[in-house]
Protein backbone atom coordinates (compact mmCIF):
# COMPACT_ATOMS: atom_id res chain seq x y z
CA UNK A 1 0.00 0.00 0.00
CA UNK A 2 1.45 3.50 -1.14
CA UNK A 3 1.80 6.30 1.54
CA UNK A 4 -0.60 8.27 -1.18
CA UNK A 5 -2.98 5.60 -0.58
CA UNK A 6 -3.15 6.23 3.61
CA UNK A 7 -3.22 10.02 2.67
CA UNK A 8 -6.24 9.86 0.27
CA UNK A 9 -7.80 7.15 3.23
CA UNK A 10 -7.47 9.45 6.14
CA UNK A 11 -9.34 12.19 3.48
CA UNK A 12 -11.88 10.02 2.91
CA UNK A 13 -12.58 9.19 6.79
CA UNK A 14 -12.38 12.70 7.38
CA UNK A 15 -15.00 13.24 4.71
CA UNK A 16 -17.13 10.82 5.78
CA UNK A 17 -17.42 11.37 9.38
CA UNK A 18 -20.64 11.37 11.14
CA UNK A 19 -20.71 12.47 14.84
CA UNK A 20 -20.63 9.90 17.74
CA UNK A 21 -21.69 10.45 21.47
CA UNK A 22 -18.97 9.11 23.54
CA UNK A 23 -18.82 6.29 26.06
CA UNK A 24 -20.05 7.03 29.30
CA UNK A 25 -17.48 7.11 32.23
CA UNK A 26 -16.37 4.04 33.59
CA UNK A 27 -17.14 5.10 36.91
CA UNK A 28 -20.67 6.27 36.30
CA UNK A 29 -21.10 2.62 34.50
CA UNK A 30 -20.33 1.23 37.90
CA UNK A 31 -22.86 2.83 39.55
CA UNK A 32 -25.63 2.12 36.89
CA UNK A 33 -24.14 -1.64 37.68
CA UNK A 34 -24.44 -1.07 41.22
CA UNK A 35 -27.76 0.18 41.63
CA UNK A 36 -29.28 -2.24 39.07
CA UNK A 37 -28.44 -4.67 41.35
CA UNK A 38 -29.86 -2.86 44.02
CA UNK A 39 -33.04 -2.74 42.67
CA UNK A 40 -32.94 -5.94 41.62
CA UNK A 41 -32.43 -6.66 45.52
CA UNK A 42 -35.42 -4.51 46.51
CA UNK A 43 -37.50 -6.21 44.18
CA UNK A 44 -36.46 -10.02 45.37
CA UNK A 45 -37.05 -8.66 49.13
CA UNK A 46 -40.37 -7.19 48.05
CA UNK A 47 -41.35 -10.10 46.65
CA UNK A 48 -41.11 -12.37 49.60
CA UNK A 49 -37.43 -13.40 48.67
CA UNK A 50 -35.48 -14.11 52.37
CA UNK A 51 -34.00 -10.81 54.30
CA UNK A 52 -30.46 -10.42 55.54
CA UNK A 53 -29.50 -12.67 57.97
CA UNK A 54 -26.18 -11.27 59.48
CA UNK A 55 -26.40 -11.73 63.20
CA UNK A 56 -24.48 -14.31 64.71
CA UNK A 57 -22.26 -14.84 61.63
CA UNK A 58 -18.51 -16.17 61.75
CA UNK A 59 -15.51 -14.70 60.56
CA UNK A 60 -15.78 -17.48 57.76
CA UNK A 61 -19.08 -15.54 56.79
CA UNK A 62 -16.93 -12.05 56.50
CA UNK A 63 -14.41 -14.03 54.31
CA UNK A 64 -16.61 -15.29 51.89
CA UNK A 65 -18.18 -11.84 51.69
CA UNK A 66 -14.93 -9.98 51.29
CA UNK A 67 -14.14 -12.32 48.63
CA UNK A 68 -17.04 -11.87 46.88
CA UNK A 69 -17.41 -8.02 46.77
CA UNK A 70 -13.44 -8.03 45.91
CA UNK A 71 -14.49 -10.87 43.12
CA UNK A 72 -17.78 -8.38 41.54
CA UNK A 73 -15.80 -5.24 41.91
CA UNK A 74 -12.80 -6.21 40.07
CA UNK A 75 -14.24 -8.41 37.35
CA UNK A 76 -16.67 -6.14 36.67
CA UNK A 77 -13.88 -3.28 36.26
CA UNK A 78 -11.93 -5.10 34.00
CA UNK A 79 -14.61 -6.19 31.82
CA UNK A 80 -15.45 -2.28 31.59
CA UNK A 81 -11.60 -1.19 31.35
CA UNK A 82 -10.75 -3.85 29.00
CA UNK A 83 -13.14 -2.42 26.19
CA UNK A 84 -11.20 1.68 26.92
CA UNK A 85 -8.25 1.41 24.79
CA UNK A 86 -5.69 3.03 26.95
CA UNK A 87 -7.53 1.90 30.61
CA UNK A 88 -5.37 -1.37 30.67
CA UNK A 89 -4.05 -0.80 33.55
CA UNK A 90 -7.23 -0.46 35.34
CA UNK A 91 -8.03 -4.02 33.47
CA UNK A 92 -5.13 -5.93 34.42
CA UNK A 93 -5.56 -5.10 38.19
CA UNK A 94 -9.49 -5.51 38.25
CA UNK A 95 -8.62 -9.05 37.13
CA UNK A 96 -5.86 -9.50 39.79
CA UNK A 97 -8.80 -8.35 42.10
CA UNK A 98 -11.29 -10.95 40.81
CA UNK A 99 -8.94 -13.75 40.81
CA UNK A 100 -7.84 -13.07 44.72
CA UNK A 101 -11.49 -12.32 45.48
CA UNK A 102 -12.72 -16.09 44.03
CA UNK A 103 -10.00 -17.43 45.98
CA UNK A 104 -10.57 -15.21 49.10
CA UNK A 105 -14.50 -16.78 48.70
CA UNK A 106 -13.62 -20.55 47.31
CA UNK A 107 -10.42 -20.99 49.94
CA UNK A 108 -12.21 -19.90 53.13
CA UNK A 109 -14.96 -21.84 52.12
CA UNK A 110 -12.75 -24.53 51.51
CA UNK A 111 -11.49 -24.01 55.32
CA UNK A 112 -14.60 -23.86 57.12
CA UNK A 113 -15.56 -27.38 55.34
CA UNK A 114 -12.69 -28.88 56.31
CA UNK A 115 -13.44 -27.81 60.06
CA UNK A 116 -16.79 -29.21 61.05
CA UNK A 117 -17.48 -32.87 61.26
CA UNK A 118 -21.12 -33.13 61.16
CA UNK A 119 -22.77 -33.73 57.41
CA UNK A 120 -24.13 -30.97 56.36
CA UNK A 121 -27.69 -30.51 56.57
CA UNK A 122 -29.78 -31.41 53.72
CA UNK A 123 -29.07 -31.95 50.07
CA UNK A 124 -25.81 -29.45 49.16
CA UNK A 125 -26.10 -29.62 45.80
CA UNK A 126 -30.37 -28.82 45.71
CA UNK A 127 -30.11 -26.19 48.19
CA UNK A 128 -26.79 -24.91 46.37
CA UNK A 129 -28.36 -24.98 42.69
CA UNK A 130 -31.29 -23.10 44.47
CA UNK A 131 -28.35 -20.48 45.80
CA UNK A 132 -26.86 -19.97 42.04
CA UNK A 133 -29.81 -19.24 40.44
CA UNK A 134 -31.18 -16.66 42.82
CA UNK A 135 -27.17 -15.23 42.62
CA UNK A 136 -27.70 -15.55 38.68
CA UNK A 137 -31.09 -13.25 38.58
CA UNK A 138 -30.33 -11.28 41.07
CA UNK A 139 -27.11 -10.69 38.50
CA UNK A 140 -28.59 -10.51 34.79
CA UNK A 141 -29.59 -7.33 34.70
CA UNK A 142 -26.45 -5.62 35.87
CA UNK A 143 -24.53 -8.04 33.51
CA UNK A 144 -26.53 -7.24 30.79
CA UNK A 145 -25.92 -3.87 31.43
CA UNK A 146 -21.88 -4.16 31.35
CA UNK A 147 -22.52 -6.51 27.72
CA UNK A 148 -24.23 -2.88 26.44
CA UNK A 149 -21.95 -0.91 27.42
CA UNK A 150 -19.24 -3.37 25.53
CA UNK A 151 -21.32 -3.35 22.32
CA UNK A 152 -20.32 0.00 22.56
CA UNK A 153 -17.27 0.23 23.28
CA UNK A 154 -14.22 -1.17 21.42
CA UNK A 155 -14.40 -4.98 22.96
CA UNK A 156 -11.80 -6.63 21.03
CA UNK A 157 -12.41 -9.76 22.84
CA UNK A 158 -16.03 -10.29 23.37
CA UNK A 159 -15.81 -13.71 25.09
CA UNK A 160 -13.24 -12.45 28.26
CA UNK A 161 -15.64 -9.50 28.47
CA UNK A 162 -19.14 -11.15 28.48
CA UNK A 163 -16.79 -14.10 30.53
CA UNK A 164 -15.85 -11.36 32.93
CA UNK A 165 -19.44 -9.06 33.06
CA UNK A 166 -21.44 -12.67 34.17
CA UNK A 167 -18.54 -13.79 36.77
CA UNK A 168 -18.85 -9.53 38.14
CA UNK A 169 -21.89 -9.50 38.07
CA UNK A 170 -23.05 -13.25 39.06
CA UNK A 171 -20.63 -12.67 42.53
CA UNK A 172 -22.36 -9.71 43.17
CA UNK A 173 -25.88 -11.76 43.13
CA UNK A 174 -23.58 -13.61 45.31
CA UNK A 175 -23.38 -10.79 47.52
CA UNK A 176 -27.01 -10.44 48.29
CA UNK A 177 -27.62 -14.18 48.23
CA UNK A 178 -24.60 -14.57 50.85
CA UNK A 179 -26.23 -11.96 53.45
CA UNK A 180 -29.01 -13.49 53.38
CA UNK A 181 -29.07 -17.21 52.87
CA UNK A 182 -29.41 -18.95 56.27
CA UNK A 183 -27.94 -22.07 55.41
CA UNK A 184 -24.45 -21.89 56.74
CA UNK A 185 -22.49 -24.79 56.29
CA UNK A 186 -19.55 -24.61 54.39
CA UNK A 187 -19.94 -27.12 51.79
CA UNK A 188 -23.26 -25.33 50.63
CA UNK A 189 -21.55 -21.63 50.80
CA UNK A 190 -18.72 -22.93 48.65
CA UNK A 191 -20.67 -24.61 46.33
CA UNK A 192 -23.99 -22.11 46.32
CA UNK A 193 -22.00 -18.54 46.67
CA UNK A 194 -18.23 -18.95 45.87
CA UNK A 195 -18.72 -21.17 42.87
CA UNK A 196 -21.34 -19.93 41.45
CA UNK A 197 -20.30 -16.74 39.83
CA UNK A 198 -17.87 -19.30 37.73
CA UNK A 199 -20.60 -22.13 37.26
CA UNK A 200 -23.19 -19.03 35.31
CA UNK A 201 -19.96 -17.72 33.71
CA UNK A 202 -19.35 -21.27 31.75
CA UNK A 203 -23.24 -21.11 31.18
CA UNK A 204 -23.87 -17.65 30.13
CA UNK A 205 -20.14 -16.29 28.64
CA UNK A 206 -20.80 -17.57 25.25
CA UNK A 207 -24.71 -16.12 24.69
CA UNK A 208 -23.72 -12.74 26.29
CA UNK A 209 -20.85 -12.80 23.78
CA UNK A 210 -23.07 -12.95 21.38
CA UNK A 211 -25.58 -10.29 22.38
CA UNK A 212 -22.20 -8.04 22.27
CA UNK A 213 -21.44 -9.16 18.73
CA UNK A 214 -24.73 -8.69 17.42
CA UNK A 215 -25.32 -5.06 19.17
CA UNK A 216 -22.06 -4.44 18.03
CA UNK A 217 -22.70 -4.07 14.32
CA UNK B 1 38.15 21.23 33.37
CA UNK B 2 37.49 22.42 29.64
CA UNK B 3 35.91 18.73 29.00
CA UNK B 4 33.77 18.80 32.43
CA UNK B 5 32.19 22.32 30.89
CA UNK B 6 32.01 20.82 27.94
CA UNK B 7 29.68 18.18 29.19
CA UNK B 8 27.62 19.76 31.63
CA UNK B 9 27.14 22.75 28.63
CA UNK B 10 25.84 19.31 26.15
CA UNK B 11 23.88 18.20 29.39
CA UNK B 12 22.13 21.35 30.20
CA UNK B 13 21.54 22.03 25.94
CA UNK B 14 20.25 18.13 25.56
CA UNK B 15 17.97 18.94 29.12
CA UNK B 16 16.79 22.63 27.31
CA UNK B 17 16.11 20.43 23.91
CA UNK B 18 13.91 17.91 26.25
CA UNK B 19 12.15 20.60 28.00
CA UNK B 20 11.10 22.62 24.83
CA UNK B 21 10.36 19.26 23.34
CA UNK B 22 7.81 18.55 25.90
CA UNK B 23 6.38 21.80 26.06
CA UNK B 24 5.82 21.10 22.51
CA UNK B 25 4.67 18.13 23.23
CA UNK B 26 1.98 19.08 25.91
CA UNK B 27 0.53 21.07 23.32
CA UNK B 28 0.22 18.53 20.88
CA UNK B 29 -1.44 16.53 23.70
CA UNK B 30 -3.75 19.40 23.94
CA UNK B 31 -4.12 20.20 20.67
CA UNK B 32 -4.89 16.22 19.58
CA UNK B 33 -7.22 16.28 22.50
CA UNK B 34 -9.46 19.81 21.16
CA UNK B 35 -9.43 18.51 17.80
CA UNK B 36 -10.64 14.98 18.80
CA UNK B 37 -13.43 16.03 21.03
CA UNK B 38 -14.50 18.70 17.59
CA UNK B 39 -14.32 15.35 15.41
CA UNK B 40 -16.80 13.34 17.82
CA UNK B 41 -19.37 15.85 17.52
CA UNK B 42 -18.40 15.28 13.44
CA UNK B 43 -16.17 18.49 12.78
CA UNK B 44 -14.23 16.97 9.83
CA UNK B 45 -12.15 19.89 9.30
CA UNK B 46 -10.62 19.18 12.30
CA UNK B 47 -10.69 15.53 12.21
CA UNK B 48 -8.73 15.61 9.02
CA UNK B 49 -6.12 18.12 10.77
CA UNK B 50 -5.61 15.59 13.80
CA UNK B 51 -5.36 12.24 11.22
CA UNK B 52 -2.45 14.29 9.05
CA UNK B 53 -0.90 15.35 11.89
CA UNK B 54 -0.73 11.74 13.58
CA UNK B 55 0.40 10.20 10.38
CA UNK B 56 4.41 10.70 11.03
CA UNK B 57 4.01 9.23 14.77
CA UNK B 58 2.15 6.19 13.77
CA UNK B 59 4.94 5.48 10.89
CA UNK B 60 7.56 6.32 13.28
CA UNK B 61 5.79 3.65 15.87
CA UNK B 62 4.63 1.12 13.40
CA UNK B 63 8.03 1.38 11.46
CA UNK B 64 10.09 0.46 14.58
CA UNK B 65 7.99 -2.48 15.54
CA UNK B 66 7.77 -4.14 11.71
CA UNK B 67 10.25 -5.08 8.73
CA UNK B 68 8.49 -4.48 5.71
CA UNK B 69 7.65 -1.10 4.98
CA UNK B 70 4.64 -2.02 2.86
CA UNK B 71 3.19 -3.94 5.42
CA UNK B 72 3.74 -1.43 8.16
CA UNK B 73 2.37 0.93 5.66
CA UNK B 74 -0.71 -1.47 6.12
CA UNK B 75 -0.82 -1.22 9.70
CA UNK B 76 -0.49 2.79 9.75
CA UNK B 77 -3.63 2.37 7.53
CA UNK B 78 -5.30 0.02 10.34
CA UNK B 79 -4.47 1.69 13.19
CA UNK B 80 -5.98 5.05 11.33
CA UNK B 81 -9.63 2.70 10.62
CA UNK B 82 -9.18 1.19 14.15
CA UNK B 83 -9.45 4.61 15.45
CA UNK B 84 -12.26 5.74 13.58
CA UNK B 85 -14.49 2.75 14.13
CA UNK B 86 -13.34 3.25 18.33
CA UNK B 87 -13.76 6.96 18.50
CA UNK B 88 -16.63 6.90 20.42
CA UNK B 89 -14.37 5.13 23.15
CA UNK B 90 -12.52 8.47 23.77
CA UNK B 91 -13.38 10.80 26.49
CA UNK B 92 -12.06 14.57 26.15
CA UNK B 93 -11.26 14.32 29.49
CA UNK B 94 -8.72 11.90 29.89
CA UNK B 95 -5.08 12.08 27.13
CA UNK B 96 -4.94 11.39 24.07
CA UNK B 97 -1.44 9.61 23.99
CA UNK B 98 -2.00 6.00 25.73
CA UNK B 99 -5.23 6.02 24.13
CA UNK B 100 -3.94 6.31 20.29
CA UNK B 101 -0.69 4.06 21.52
CA UNK B 102 -3.16 1.48 22.81
CA UNK B 103 -5.03 1.47 19.74
CA UNK B 104 -1.54 0.73 17.59
CA UNK B 105 -0.06 -1.65 19.59
CA UNK B 106 -3.23 -3.80 19.49
CA UNK B 107 -2.77 -2.84 15.91
CA UNK B 108 0.96 -4.12 15.58
CA UNK B 109 0.00 -7.29 17.74
CA UNK B 110 -2.68 -8.65 15.46
CA UNK B 111 -0.65 -8.19 11.79
CA UNK B 112 2.49 -9.79 13.87
CA UNK B 113 -0.31 -12.71 14.95
CA UNK B 114 -1.48 -12.74 11.25
CA UNK B 115 2.38 -13.02 9.79
CA UNK B 116 3.04 -15.69 12.26
CA UNK B 117 -0.25 -17.67 11.08
CA UNK B 118 -0.12 -16.93 7.75
CA UNK B 119 3.75 -18.75 7.51
CA UNK B 120 2.80 -21.55 9.63
CA UNK B 121 -0.33 -22.27 7.10
CA UNK B 122 2.16 -22.37 4.29
CA UNK B 123 4.07 -25.55 3.05
CA UNK B 124 7.41 -24.42 1.03
CA UNK B 125 8.35 -26.73 -1.31
CA UNK B 126 11.92 -25.57 -1.26
CA UNK B 127 13.61 -23.62 1.68
CA UNK B 128 17.00 -23.80 0.89
CA UNK B 129 18.36 -20.45 -0.55
CA UNK B 130 14.54 -18.88 -0.15
CA UNK B 131 14.78 -16.47 2.59
CA UNK B 132 13.41 -16.80 6.41
CA UNK B 133 9.73 -17.02 6.13
CA UNK B 134 8.11 -13.91 7.57
CA UNK B 135 6.78 -15.50 11.45
CA UNK B 136 10.89 -15.35 12.50
CA UNK B 137 11.46 -11.96 11.64
CA UNK B 138 11.58 -10.20 14.95
CA UNK B 139 9.03 -7.70 16.38
CA UNK B 140 11.81 -5.22 16.06
CA UNK B 141 12.95 -3.29 13.21
CA UNK B 142 14.50 0.31 12.13
CA UNK B 143 16.90 0.95 9.49
CA UNK B 144 19.29 2.49 12.27
CA UNK B 145 19.46 -0.83 14.70
CA UNK B 146 22.19 -3.14 14.73
CA UNK B 147 21.17 -6.86 13.91
CA UNK B 148 22.30 -7.73 17.24
CA UNK B 149 20.72 -4.86 18.83
CA UNK B 150 17.30 -6.05 16.69
CA UNK B 151 17.77 -9.57 17.96
CA UNK B 152 18.37 -8.29 21.69
CA UNK B 153 15.28 -5.65 21.68
CA UNK B 154 13.19 -8.57 20.83
CA UNK B 155 14.30 -10.85 23.30
CA UNK B 156 13.09 -8.47 26.00
CA UNK B 157 9.46 -8.09 27.46
CA UNK B 158 7.63 -5.91 25.62
CA UNK B 159 6.25 -3.10 28.39
CA UNK B 160 10.37 -2.90 28.69
CA UNK B 161 11.35 -2.77 24.96
CA UNK B 162 8.56 0.01 24.79
CA UNK B 163 10.17 2.37 27.43
CA UNK B 164 13.62 1.79 25.75
CA UNK B 165 12.33 2.76 22.44
CA UNK B 166 10.84 5.24 23.52
CA UNK B 167 13.29 6.76 25.78
CA UNK B 168 16.54 5.76 24.38
CA UNK B 169 15.88 5.38 21.02
CA UNK B 170 12.99 7.59 20.22
CA UNK B 171 14.54 10.47 22.70
CA UNK B 172 11.20 11.53 23.99
CA UNK B 173 11.80 12.43 27.98
CA UNK B 174 9.70 10.25 30.83
CA UNK B 175 7.21 12.36 31.11
CA UNK B 176 6.39 12.23 27.53
CA UNK B 177 6.84 8.83 26.81
CA UNK B 178 5.09 8.00 30.33
CA UNK B 179 1.99 9.78 29.25
CA UNK B 180 2.18 8.18 26.05
CA UNK B 181 2.06 4.69 27.46
CA UNK B 182 -0.26 5.73 29.93
CA UNK B 183 1.60 4.71 32.99
CA UNK B 184 3.36 6.78 36.02
CA UNK B 185 7.10 8.18 35.32
CA UNK B 186 8.63 6.31 38.22
CA UNK B 187 6.98 2.82 36.14
CA UNK B 188 8.57 3.67 33.17
CA UNK B 189 11.57 4.63 34.86
CA UNK B 190 11.79 1.30 35.98
CA UNK B 191 10.99 -0.60 33.01
CA UNK B 192 13.35 1.45 30.81
CA UNK B 193 15.86 0.73 33.64
CA UNK B 194 15.38 -3.26 33.64
CA UNK B 195 14.68 -3.05 29.42
CA UNK B 196 18.66 -1.41 29.60
CA UNK B 197 19.80 -3.38 31.78
CA UNK B 198 19.00 -6.58 30.43
CA UNK B 199 20.26 -5.42 27.01
CA UNK B 200 23.29 -4.57 28.91
CA UNK B 201 23.63 -8.07 30.16
CA UNK B 202 23.56 -9.24 26.25
CA UNK B 203 25.04 -6.97 24.37
CA UNK B 204 27.93 -5.52 26.61
CA UNK B 205 28.02 -1.79 28.81
CA UNK B 206 26.78 0.62 25.98
CA UNK B 207 24.14 -1.28 24.08
CA UNK B 208 22.81 1.29 22.03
Amino acid sequence: MSSRATETLLRELARELEPVQPIPKLRSTLIAVVSLWLIAVLVDAWTGGPPPAIAGRNLAFVGVLLGLISASAGATLAALAGAVPGRGDEAKWGRALAVAGLVLAAGVSLWAVAQVEAAASGAPWATSLACIRRATVLGILPALLVCAFLARAWARKPLVGAGLAATGCVALGSVAVHLSCPAGAGLHVLLGHAFAPLVTTAILALPLAGLVVYFRR
Amino acid sequence: MEDRRRTSEARSQSSEEREARWQGSEEREARWRTWMAAAQRGDSAAYEKLLLELLPYLRRFVGRRLRDPETGEDVVQAVFLSMHRARQTYRSERPFGPWLHAIARNAVTDQLRSIRRRSGREISLETEGLPEPAAREVAVTDAGLSPELQRALASIPESQREAVLLIHLEELSVAEAAAWVGVSQSALKLRAHRGYRALRAQLGEHPL
